[in-house]
């Protein structure tokens, strides 16, 4: 029993959260437990799977980057206009993918360096600097799109994009699931998720224990960008296709992601793992909610109290530490 | 008849006393702050409080105040029970406080700060500007401080004005108790005059006051009555014409020097460590300092001398605009912090909480943070290593946790903690250890701890450097001490020629040099 109740204690709050909405859901919303249903899932969380877990760098450094969505929408646009066999510039060139791709992960990692210059170098909160980027960005998007909907993209790729393992697993979610693995080796594993979760907990202290606190808040971004445009593949992929509206409406969810998987907003603390799960969490609840046919302003309300309701846990969870 | 006569004499003597405390005790976990504290404050009077630090001063003072309750004992205020369950309540019945730090507004004027938790409103709702600036220039003049007025910002103020400040405040909650907690530490000698004139005026108009301070001579020139504390028990409480200065002494610390300050053999090498020119601009000007292999320096000087500033320059912490440092004759360049602990320096700086540690996590996490290079392969973190180093540096500074890998340091008690920023630094042995106010905080067998700590890195050739406030505790320590004043170093003492009157005389020099 003992043990039992260790068990219980050591999983995070968020998976029994998440087992119970699965099991209402599964009651009370038709046509939620079925295979369709399922790949639908499966397929709609691993843009917002992506991209949250390059957000959870900056979060945990008590930052944000809201850039993220427009490097998703740039990157798809740029990306789509190298390749795509109609109007590419590279169109039927045997290397268009591959440029393409590392086109799209260039245009991640400048983001992310001019977004690590501007809060290292020139000391602006990333609130800020990202919020310029992040504006930059969409107009950038769509002055070079005209706006349109870049399509047409080689049979190769859109194939990868829109295809599945075993006709349930999408080809998109293993790139996925090994951004969420890298991330998470990163955080838990290695010399660097040290040093950036002492930064993001007490930085004056890590300056004096040696800790190259700007290099490694440098890197967060350039890491959020990598991600945002692994994010922005993999959106291509599955719309077959770029438009600087790609990720627009996508924010108000990473956020979600990251705060009900219980990373504290203030820095310094937070899974991996539990953001992939907070990501599941509003995927299924925009889903369910979907299948209700529920208006799309009450979804974000219902999903705004889901995000007080965390952060609430999260605030009397630090209090009962504290005492 | 003569048992009715002691009766009256006890009833009219109790009637002038406006506080009594009487057998309050307070623990803090495990830790007995304060054991059996029974005190009395007359009716405009001054009442002297000394104690070594960590005594239990300071908390006795915030049981007053609300901010801890007490376990127990009770207090009587103007012959009634007293219950202070929290800061409101101490205030409306008249208690205030004047800290040694000071809770000013620095970006804001005399008068807002006068009025900063209850701003006069005009009919409209508006913030009274006019009414607020009037009554505080009519305190100003009325306690007859010039040098500026209502409309002044804090922070362009020197910090004895700032003092002042403070306590205009404390009058116009219209206290009838005013506590002040070492008062006089950041101020010159003419500024001290002032303050005590100003207590003095106060007292006329039939105010009491609590006095705390670490300067005797201040307590007996200006108190009606002296307190000792030690260890959290009131010693005695005597009027100041029936003691000595020598007896208070005695009182205070209560036992023979050498039972707070181990002792080590060690031997005293070559000059190691030299700062030379060291420069920043509108502060220091040519500042330099030389510590020997095995010898623990002290450096001493009053708030806002800039002793914790210059050790802050040595480690790359605060930019300087020239200076060298070096290391048995290798200059260390860039003097940046990442550069200084590579060439083997370490720093311990006084605010464990905001610069030592990262409160919310484990002791191992803490304990690490300076050696992440050391317990890796590559780029990944060896857990292996980490734990094996976290054990060691636990079992040999005797930290007192359940499980390193477990406990937040924020659980820890000070002294605990404080073992945890020192366990941080061992781990890395280093050759140069700057330790700023190492021991603030701390319980007195904590403090014991880290000064064997101390010793035993002095023995193993570590040239240290401590910074403190504590006179007692670099004559204790030290080897030899420095004495800064208005950012110069205005004294150097070996040890044989220590007494609290050099420091002291050295500490408030105004400069000049060396």
């Amino acid at each position: 029993m003992k043990q039992l109740k260790k068990v219980f204690s050591s999983v995070d709050a968020i998976i029994w959260f998440i087992l119970a909405f699965l099991i209402v859901a599964m009651i009370a919303v038709p046509n939620f437990a079925t295979m369709n249903n399922f790949k639908n899932i499966l397929s709609q969380s691993c843009v917002l799977l992506t991209v949250a877990c390059g957000v959870h760098f900056a979060v945990l450094n008590g930052g944000v980057d809201f850039s993220s969505t427009s490097i998703i929408a740039l990157s798809s646009v740029v990306g789509a206009s190298i390749m795509s066999e109609t109007s590419g510039y590279l169109a039927g060139k045997w290397y268009a993918i591959p440029v393409a791709l590392l086109a799209m992960l260039a245009l991640g990692a400048v983001f992310g360096i001019v977004n690590g210059i501007a809060v290292t170098v020139f000391k602006m909160p990333s609130f800020i600097a990202t919020m310029a980027t992040q504006l930059i960005g969409t107009g950038i998007a769509v002055i070079y799109s005209s706006g349109k909907t870049i399509g047409g993209l080689p049979d190769s790729f859109a194939d990868f994009g829109g295809g599945t393992l075993f006709g349930i697993i999408p080809n998109v979610l293993i790139l996925a699931l090994a951004v969420m693995l890298i991330s998470h080796i990163i955080c838990s594993r290695t010399l660097y998720g040290r040093r950036l979760y002492s930064v993001g907990t007490n930085p004056k202290a890590a300056l004096i224990s040696g800790i190259p606190v700007k290099k490694t808040i440098f890197w967060i971004f350039i890491l959020s960008g990598l991600c945002s445009a692994v994010a922005g593949i993999i959106m291509m992929g599955q719309m077959q296709s770029g438009a600087s509206s790609y990720g627009a409406t996508l924010f108000n969810d990473i956020m979600g992601s990251i705060i009900v998987g219980g990373t504290s907003p203030a820095g310094g603390s937070g899974k991996i793992p539990n953001t992939v799960l907070g990501a599941v969490l509003i995927i299924l609840i925009n889903i369910a909610l979907n299948l209700l046919n529920t208006p799309y302003f009450i979804i974000t309300m219902i999903k705004g109290l889901i995000i007080l309701f965390a952060a609430a846990i999260e605030v009397f969870r630090k209090r009962k530490e504290r005492a | 008849m003569q048992d009715q006569r002691e009766e009256v004499k006890k009833l009219t003597e109790k009637r002038d006393i406006i506080l009594q405390m009487e057998h309050v005790t307070k623990s803090f976990a495990s830790v007995q702050v304060l054991k059996d504290i029974t005190i009395a404050l007359k009716k405009g009077e001054i009442l002297g409080l000394v104690g070594e630090n960590g005594a239990g001063k300071s908390t006795l003072m915030n049981v007053l105040g609300g901010i801890h309750q007490r376990d127990g004992g009770k207090i009587y205020l103007e012959g009634k029970e007293f219950e202070p369950t929290n800061p409101k309540v101490s205030k409306a019945a008249g208690i205030a406080f004047v800290h040694q730090e000071l809770n000013l507004f620095t970006n804001l004027t005399v008068y807002e700060n006068l009025f900063i938790t209850e701003m006069k409103r005009t009919k409209a709702k508006t913030i009274d500007k006019k009414t607020m600036k009037k009554i505080a220039n009519e305190q100003l003049k009325e306690l007859g401080i010039e040098g500026f007025d209502a409309n002044t910002i804090v922070g362009t103020l020197p910090m004895g004005q700032r003092q002042l400040i403070e306590i205009i405040k404390a009058i116009m909650q219209d206290a009838k108790i005013i506590v002040l907690d070492e008062p006089t530490t950041s101020l010159s000698n003419k500024e001290k005059e002032k303050l005590f004139g100003i207590m003095h005026l106060l007292q006329e108009k039939g105010k009491s006051m609590i006095f705390i301070s670490h300067i005797l001579e201040d307590v007996f020139e200006h108190c009606e009555e002296i307190a000792v504390l030690r260890d959290g028990e009131i010693i005695s409480q005597k009027k100041a014409s029936e003691t000595t200065n020598a007896e208070v002494i005695k009182q205070m610390v209560g036992r023979e020097l050498n039972n707070i300050y181990p002792t080590v053999e060690k031997e005293i090498g070559e000059v190691a460590f030299v700062a030379k020119d060291i420069c920043q601009e509108g502060r220091f000007e040519n500042l330099g300092l030389e510590i020997r292999e095995g010898e623990i320096l002290g450096l001493f000087g009053l708030m806002g001398a800039g002793r914790t500033e210059f050790l802050r320059c040595l480690f790359g912490v605060d930019p300087i605009s020239e200076g060298h440092i070096s290391y048995k004759g290798q200059e260390i360049a860039p003097i940046t912090p990442i550069n200084c602990i590579k060439n083997g320096m370490a720093f311990i700086t006084e605010n464990r909480r905001e610069e030592g540690l990262m409160m919310p996590k484990t002791i191992k996490e803490n304990v690490v943070m300076a050696s992440l290079d050391d317990i890796c392969d590559k780029s990944f973190i060896n857990r292996q290593k980490e734990s094996e180093h976290t054990d060691k540096i636990v079992k040999e500074l005797r930290v007192k946790t359940f499980d390193p890998s477990k406990q937040a340091v924020i659980n820890l008690s000070g002294g605990n903690q404080q073992k945890v920023v020192f366990g941080k630094w061992v781990l890395k042995e280093p050759k140069i250890f700057f330790l700023d106010e190492p021991t603030r905080g701390v319980d007195v067998g904590a403090k014991y701890e880290i000064y064997s700590i101390i010793n035993d890195l002095a023995k193993n050739k570590s040239s240290i450097l401590i910074v403190s406030s504590e006179m007692e505790e670099l004559m204790g320590m030290c080897d030899r001490i420095l004495v800064m004043s208005h950012n110069k170093i205005t004294g150097e003492l070996e040890k044989g020629e220590y007494s609290q009157e050099g420091i002291m005389k050295a500490a408030i020099a105004t400069g000049g040099g060396k």
